[in-house]
């Protein structure tokens, strides 16, 4: 009985993991939701675990992504100075909010995020620059500090909602480095990974320090996730993501609707 | 290029240290696991603990060691950047060695007061 949780998480994670590559979003994105929305853990504990499964797949990741040349170090780097530091603030306030809000506002976002898939548009979207030697000179040009100064204030914000939910969010931070910053969208994807890993990096000590990382939890959702998106990423090419891509679409529709529901419920109970 | 040799020093260095402490932390896991499979008595405290949130304070040691091994996975990170701090600065790149030097302030501040 003791392992039943754990197998459990490992088995849905691993799913997770497969389908989260091929539908184009992060496994803790639909993690966190998917196991607070449908499972007894306490909400800091998926948290915890979302984070540790952000924090970990995105490190495994970040040496190859590097090397092949689509994580950009230097790119990376000033908007992850801008996502650690609210990410920290992100978690704190997580932690001292009571959990039916944060589950109730987390309800709200996976709503909004399951809205934002599906009108977003389809298609390979090109970034302004191509240079392989992007530099940090490029964001300060006169004509582009707009959508730097943008840029900036997306990733904080990105940073505090990873922090606050316990969430990877590279479904917001992939849009902001193409459509702001004008990476191409592999560039985008792979710096984006890079970003995650310094914002979950920064974050999870809160979280180690508030006890709400519970191996049980964090451990077997992180192998399973790990294995299952070694496989998506070698099924990318074989398998049509349209179909995965909407039932990835409805998995956080319902999960949103679920967590808005009965937390909006407890709310007015509790008022 | 001179760019790419930094970003490939760092790749390298960065895999070697996440390979590390995920080795680390698997053991930690199985040994982990074992721990709980030998005292099944006591296993059910974990489980309600997992279940409905509450003290952690009657973990057992193992669980003490795991937490010590993501601490480490997470740190893992804080070191591959220190050494970026250092690449950078050897390149005379001063804008991304404070950069990457400010990121390092920021992560080690947050692991620092998680312990206090």
């Amino acid at each position: 009985m003791i392992l039943f949780y754990p197998v459990l998480l490992f088995f849905l994670s691993f799913f997770i993991g497969i389908v989260a590559v091929i539908g184009g979003i992060g496994g803790g994105s639909l993690f966190v939701p998917l196991v607070s929305a449908f499972f007894p853990f306490s909400f800091d504990f998926v948290r915890g675990a979302g984070l540790f499964v952000a924090l970990g797949s995105s490190l495994s990741a970040g040496p190859k992504l590097i090397e092949s040349g689509y994580g950009k170090l230097r790119l990376a780097l000033p908007f992850a100075l801008a996502g650690a530091a609210f990410s920290i603030l992100g978690a704190r306030a997580g932690l001292l909010i009571d959990d039916r809000i944060v589950s109730l506002l987390l309800g709200i976002l996976m709503i909004g995020v399951s809205v934002f898939m599906l009108l977003k548009k389809r298609g390979k979207i090109e970034g302004e620059f191509t240079d392989e030697q992007f530099n940090i000179q490029e964001l300060f040009k006169p004509g582009r500090r707009g959508k730097t100064a943008a840029a900036f204030i997306c990733f904080s914000f990105i940073g505090f909602i990873a922090g606050m939910f316990g969430l990877g969010a590279g479904w917001a931070g992939v849009p902001v480095l193409n459509l702001l910053v004008g990476a191409p969208m592999r560039i985008a994807a792979g710096t984006s990974n890079l970003i995650i890993s310094v914002n979950a990096s920064s974050a999870i000590w809160i979280y180690l320090k508030n006890n709400a990382v519970f191996p049980m939890i964090a451990i077997p959702s992180f192998l399973g996730m790990y294995i299952g998106s070694r496989i998506g990423a070698s099924l990318l090419g074989k398998v049509k993501p349209g179909f995965i891509r909407f039932a990835v679409i409805i998995f956080l529709l319902l999960s949103g609707i679920r967590l808005t529901y009965v937390n909006a419920e407890l709310l007015l109970f509790y008022f | 290029m001179e760019t790419n040799g930094i970003e490939k020093k760092y790749a390298l260095f960065f895999a070697s240290a996440v390979r590390v402490f995920l080795f680390i932390m698997l053991a930690a896991f199985i040994f982990n696991l074992t721990d709980i499979l030998l005292h099944s008595d006591k296993a059910a405290d974990i489980a309600v603990t997992a279940v409905e949130g509450g003290e952690l304070e009657r973990v057992y040691l193992s669980h003490r060691i795991i937490l010590s091994a993501v601490m480490l996975l997470s740190a893992s990170l804080l070191i591959s950047f220190s050494y970026l701090v250092y690449l950078f600065y050897r390149r005379r790149e001063y804008v991304y060695s404070f950069i990457t030097a400010a990121l390092v302030l920021i992560i080690s501040t947050s692991a620092v007061l998680s312990f206090l």
